[in-house]
């Protein structure tokens, strides 16, 4: 409830308004009921004309239009309430996440990540939009209700004070009710909820093993089961709206009664005050229940705030970058770097050098942080401790676009954005034809492109062409290409690329490293035979660094795949 | 829209019900505030105490007959929704079902499931939303007109009027506009850009792109808060109208009746009450305002489920005849993906021996998967025929071809519930023992109770294809399709598996589809298949001392660490 409560005082002027606008509509509120009490007494108790009343119609249309425009505005206020709420938590988490390093988890978080920014962000609505008005109303209504008719009549005035409570005390004890037995119902009804589409996913395995036909019994029992807890949690939400409906109507009959005593046995009551009560009494206890509603509705919001609040302070460790640019040709030194994540896995690198235009290669057995290395080398990540130096100058002093710009990354799995091939191999930049041929050609795809009807304005992502891991493969060479890249780092994929996207990446890395320093990360033998620099990955640490000749003297694991002869 | 009108009225008892109730709870509350104004309207007159006595009694009465009546017409009303919802899931999967798999080819399985069911949830609401509202206020004013009828025609047509403007009126001068709304497609549209910003920040990172992607989250939100506001306010627009005109008619009953007692052409005595009933009849016809905007939504879902189940089931006759052993011929098959622009396969030729094992291999991307679905008859050749022993694989029926083959894909689906139970789907019959033995072989130690949740979420990936293993090993099958089965497995688990395998499938054919050429030797044929096309096939010897396109993949993996 606190973080919902400090976002909706971030606008406090709305919330003013609420207020003031409420204030109205409690005193249109009652100067209806007034006019309407003065309209019926004149002509039925009075005995006066058409014509005497009619100023009181007159008010009471004013008072019916006030409260239609009233109710309308605050509505109004509600939803850009909602809107600029919601609008500014999605932009502030977009804001950190863009803040924050590549994630290690990778792509398993995508979906987790989206379902807070779209759909946690727009659980909030109803608290924003019905829960903080209606609270607003609650507070100011009823009470100025109480006041006139404390007023008009006090003995009227002390019974709805008296009765009241009743509705927020059932409201509670029916929560905590429902709180105890439904936890149980309401896992049964998700699970009642969750098979049908477990039925349906699973449907082509069930008819695999013959067991097609039997799902239609199994979907009716699974029916029938929903229906009875559903309605059996439903049965305690009606039931407490029975208990306060009950409430109401009572408070009514004791109002009703009291002014017939009043009116009949004691004569102390006229027409007039009784039936303002009467006409107003409805107007209170409805305000009252309404507040319940919308407490229901608000209670939802507050699980998907506590998630957007956790999201919101976890704390970032962002890639600090400095401002001054990055020259080619580049050398790059790491100094006494550790790294670590989730607590398990630690990298701890005392140093590691590569020269300009070198082919620096890492291995390594799987899992022995080498992919990390490689993250922390190119910039995703900031090392814990150390420093990295670029050209004799620490990296958090180089400009972060400079340096992306004469970066390039070639990971396992290239992502490929929704739109034409030219825009994915120009990731916003703006290239020449020419110059995009040449990128198409160094990296294999001229007969790819040639075979679609669009060519390279052929549309690939999502929604659009399916592409095979080569292709992709072959289109994040295009970017590079492009790109002309001073450094270039290449996390090189293990298996699975058709024969001739193998020959093409062994031929692009090779023109590739001629102008640049080249950091691989090698899951292939000739890669690690063409090396200027090898170093050896156990642990996290670094076992062996230098020449291939003086590593293979060093280490074992190296000098096993580099004297097993030509076929391992 | 028919049939959805069809599946309700066989709940007709219960609609009836329920529409009776929510009639007598309307009229109730209308009788409270009328019975409460006369009360003091004549109590302004000074009456024997008596009679007040009994005006309250009735007070309470209806009080208690209106709290009891909601009560028992919510509980009839949902109950009815629940038993519709019920029947239209049945129906629905009883046309859906015999479209499975074949239509998971043209939609993709997890937007197409989650649709339906979503859409199936929508029309639910079809009789709480749009069938039951006008009834019940339809009967509610019926009655109060007739009611109001006793006093003056006069305040009966202002009621009318008043009822036509609400109810009729202005819900339709604004379902046009509620109709054409955007929201679900712009929100569509941030959740598209946002998981292109999520999952491809690294490549946007890497090309200096963040700002300008995070931008276009921004501006899609934009977009999608701006029709959200217009929605909401058309909604609030035609909302406060609608309140607008239930007050005012209220206060034309007022105004009249004022002028009637005035003429001495009404009595006094009922305009306190008249008045009360006016304000509170319009209360039933509230939920009236959504009734266009639901009815659209149904109709949609309906026209949505409609496409889907409207294709056309496989026309299937032949039963697959009973034989020992079964022998698979490929014969001039291409296969064109639904909305592809190119054929995954091009005119594959392919023999496959009865009781022989065959390796399907090649690049991701070449067209080993699709093929292997091709064989176990989960999509049909685009032109081209498969042939079990001597009959055409798309004329028979797949239930008849399933209960010779065994098909495990990369991904099997596993259910909520119990090892056992998932265990189960393979062999209904079988004893614990025969479990826990399936298991065994399958190297997957765990208990038969161990729970498992939705699509097997709380399994690793080598855990699920253990257990999808263990069901295979529950079956006797002649022939057994394996696309990549033990991809997420360490190396000595997968020769064991492997070797386990070809124990348990003796006798029969078998097809593998595999992306690591290591332990091929033992196939009989290798397949070799490159962008759709077979570009050689043969033994391992043959195709080793070939030194062709399997000779060079093979070098190519010798070097991969």
């Amino acid at each position: 409830m606190k973080a919902l409560q400090a976002w909706a005082f971030q606008y406090r002027t709305v919330l003013i308004i609420l207020f003031l606008l409420t204030g109205v509509l409690a005193a249109a509120i009652i100067v209806q009921s007034y006019a309407i009490v003065q309209v019926v007494d004149g002509v039925f108790v009075q005995d006066v004309s058409f014509e005497e009343i009619s100023f009181f119609l007159v008010i009471l249309v004013g008072a019916l239009l006030i409260r239609s425009v009233v109710n309308y505005s605050n509505a109004r206020l509600g939803l850009h309430l909602s809107l600029t709420v919601r609008k500014s938590i999605r932009n502030d988490l977009l804001s950190k996440w863009t803040k924050q390093p590549v994630s290690e988890k990778g792509r398993n978080q995508t979906g987790e990540k989206l379902t807070t920014l779209i759909d946690y962000v727009d659980q909030l609505d109803p608290y924003f939009r019905e829960y903080v008005p209606q609270v607003i109303k609650t507070t100011i209504v009823p009470l100025a209700i109480l006041i006139s008719v404390f007023i008009v009549n006090p003995n009227s005035g002390w019974i709805m004070l008296i009765t009241a409570p009743f509705i927020p005390i059932s409201y509670i004890l029916v929560g905590l009710k429902t709180q105890q037995k439904s936890d149980r119902q309401l896992a049964e009804l998700s699970f009642f909820s969750g098979k049908f589409l477990d039925i349906l996913q699973g449907l082509q395995t069930l008819k695999l093993f013959g067991r097609g036909k039997e799902q239609a019994t199994v979907l009716k029992e699974t029916n029938a089961g929903f229906q009875k807890t559903t309605l059996s949690i439903l049965k305690i939400a009606f039931a407490s709206s029975f208990f306060i409906e009950l409430i109401i109507t009572l408070g009514i009959g004791l109002l009703a009664l009291e002014i017939g005593f009043q009116m009949l046995v004691f004569e102390t009551l006229a027409f007039a005050p009784a039936f303002f009560v009467l006409a107003i009494a409805p107007e209170y206890y409805n305000s009252l229940k309404e507040l319940g509603a919308a407490f229901h509705t608000g209670r939802g919001s507050l699980a998907a705030a506590e998630k957007l609040k956790e999201e919101l302070d976890a704390k970032e460790k962002s890639v600090k970058w400095g401002s001054s640019p990055l020259r080619s040709p580049i050398r790059l030194d790491l100094n006494k770097a550790t790294y670590s994540y989730g607590g398990e896995f630690t990298l701890q690198i005392d140093a590691l050098e590569a020269l300009p235009n070198e082919r620096l290669v890492i291995i390594g057995p799987s899992g022995q942080g080498k992919t990390t290395l490689l993250g922390v080398l190119a910039g995703l990540y900031d090392p814990f401790t150390g420093t990295i130096v670029v050209n004799g100058k620490e990296r958090n002093t180089v400009d972060e676009s400079s340096w992306w710009d004469q970066t390039t990354y070639i990971s396992q799995h290239p992502y490929l954005f929704s739109g034409t091939i030219r825009e994915n191999i120009e990731m916003g930049t703006v290239s020449s034809d020419d110059e995009l041929k040449h990128a198409i050609e160094a990296s294999g795809l001229t007969e790819l492109i040639s075979t679609l009807p669009q060519g390279w304005s052929t549309a690939v992502g999502e929604g659009g062409r399916g592409l095979s891991g080569g292709e992709k493969q072959r289109i994040a060479l295009a970017r590079s290409f492009l790109k002309k890249p001073a450094l270039v780092f290449y996390d090189e994929p293990t298996i699975g690329l058709d024969v001739k996207t193998e020959r093409i990446l062994s031929q692009s890395m090779e023109s590739l490293s001629e102008t640049a320093t080249v950091i691989t990360v090698a899951h292939r033998l000739p890669t690690i035979r063409k090396a200027d620099k090898i170093a050896v990955l156990e642990d996290g640490r670094l076992v062996a660094f230098g020449p291939p000749e003086h590593v293979i003297r060093e280490n074992a694991y190296a000098a096993s795949l580099l004297e097993g002869g030509d076929d391992v | 829209m028919k049939e959805l009108i069809s599946l309700l009225a066989e709940e007709r008892k219960d609609v009836a019900i329920a529409i009776a109730l929510g009639a007598v709870s309307g009229l109730t509350a209308i009788a409270l505030f009328a019975q409460s104004g006369f009360l003091i309207s004549q109590a302004a007159l000074s009456p024997p105490f008596y009679t007040i006595l009994i005006l309250t009694a009735f007070l309470k009465l209806f009080g208690a007959v209106k709290s009891s009546s909601k009560y028992f017409e919510r509980l009839i009303s949902h109950r009815v929704t629940f038993q519709a919802l019920s029947r239209i899931r049945e129906h629905f999967f009883a046309q859906l079902s015999p479209l499975v798999p074949q239509i998971f080819t043209r939609y993709r399985s997890g937007d197409l499931l989650s649709r339906f069911v979503s859409d199936v949830e929508i029309i639910q609401n079809f009789f709480l939303r749009v069938v039951y509202p006008p009834l019940v206020t339809a009967v509610v004013f019926l009655a109060t007109v007739f009611f109001t009828l006793f006093f003056s025609i006069w305040l009966a047509l202002v009621m009318i009027l008043g009822f036509l403007l609400v109810a009729l009126v202005i819900p339709a001068l604004f379902s046009e506009r509620l109709r054409r709304n955007d929201v679900l497609v712009r929100r569509a549209a941030v959740a598209t850009e946002a998981a292109e910003y999520i999952a491809g920040f690294r490549e946007l990172k890497l090309h200096n792109q963040v700002k300008q992607k995070e931008q276009a989250v921004q501006q899609a939100q934009e977009a999608y808060i701006r029709e959200q506001r217009q929605v909401g306010n058309v909604q609030l627009w035609s909302q406060t109208l609608n309140a607008s005109v239930a007050s005012l008619t209220a206060f034309g009953i007022l105004a009249v009746g004022a002028y009637l007692v005035a003429q001495g052409e009404l009595n006094g005595l009922f305009l306190a009450m008249l008045t009360l009933v006016a304000l509170t009849s319009f209360e039933t016809a509230v939920p009236i305002a959504g009734v266009p905007g639901h009815l659209h939504e149904s109709r949609q879902a309906l026209n949505r489920l409609q496409v889907v189940v409207d294709e056309q089931p496989p026309h299937h006759y032949e039963k697959l005849n009973q034989a020992s052993a079964y022998s698979l011929h490929v014969q001039n098959v291409n296969y064109l993906y639904p909305e592809a622009d190119r054929f995954t396969l091009k005119n594959l030729n392919l023999e496959l021996i009865a009781g022989t094992r065959t390796a399907l291999v090649g690049a991701s991307g070449s067209g080993k998967s699709t093929l292997l679905q091709l064989l176990a008859g989960m999509a049909s050749p685009t032109s081209g025929d498969i042939r079990v022993n001597h009959q055409s694989l798309t004329a028979l029926d797949p239930e008849s071809l399933w209960n010779v083959v065994g098909v495990q894909l990369q991904t099997s689906h596993f259910f909520y519930g119990t090892i056992r139970e998932n265990l189960a789907i393979a062999n209904p019959n079988a004893q614990d023992q025969e479990l826990q033995d399936a298991l065994e072989k399958a190297q997957f130690i765990i208990e038969l109770d161990a729970p498992v949740f939705e699509r097997g979420e709380n399994l690793s990936g080598g855990e699920k294809q253990r257990l999808a293993l263990a069901r295979l090993f529950l079956t006797k099958k002649a022939i057994y399709l394996f696309d990549e089965p033990f991809t997420s497995l360490d190396y000595q688990t997968e020769k064991n598996l492997t070797d386990e395998l070809w124990k348990h499938s003796m006798g029969s054919t078998i097809v593998l589809v595999s992306h690591k050429l290591s332990g091929l030797e033992q196939m009989d044929q290798i397949v070799v298949l490159d962008h759709g096309q077979i570009v050689e096939k043969g033994s391992y010897e043959e195709l080793m001392t070939q030194k062709g396109v399997f000779y060079e993949m093979k070098q190519i993996e010798s070097t991969i660490l």
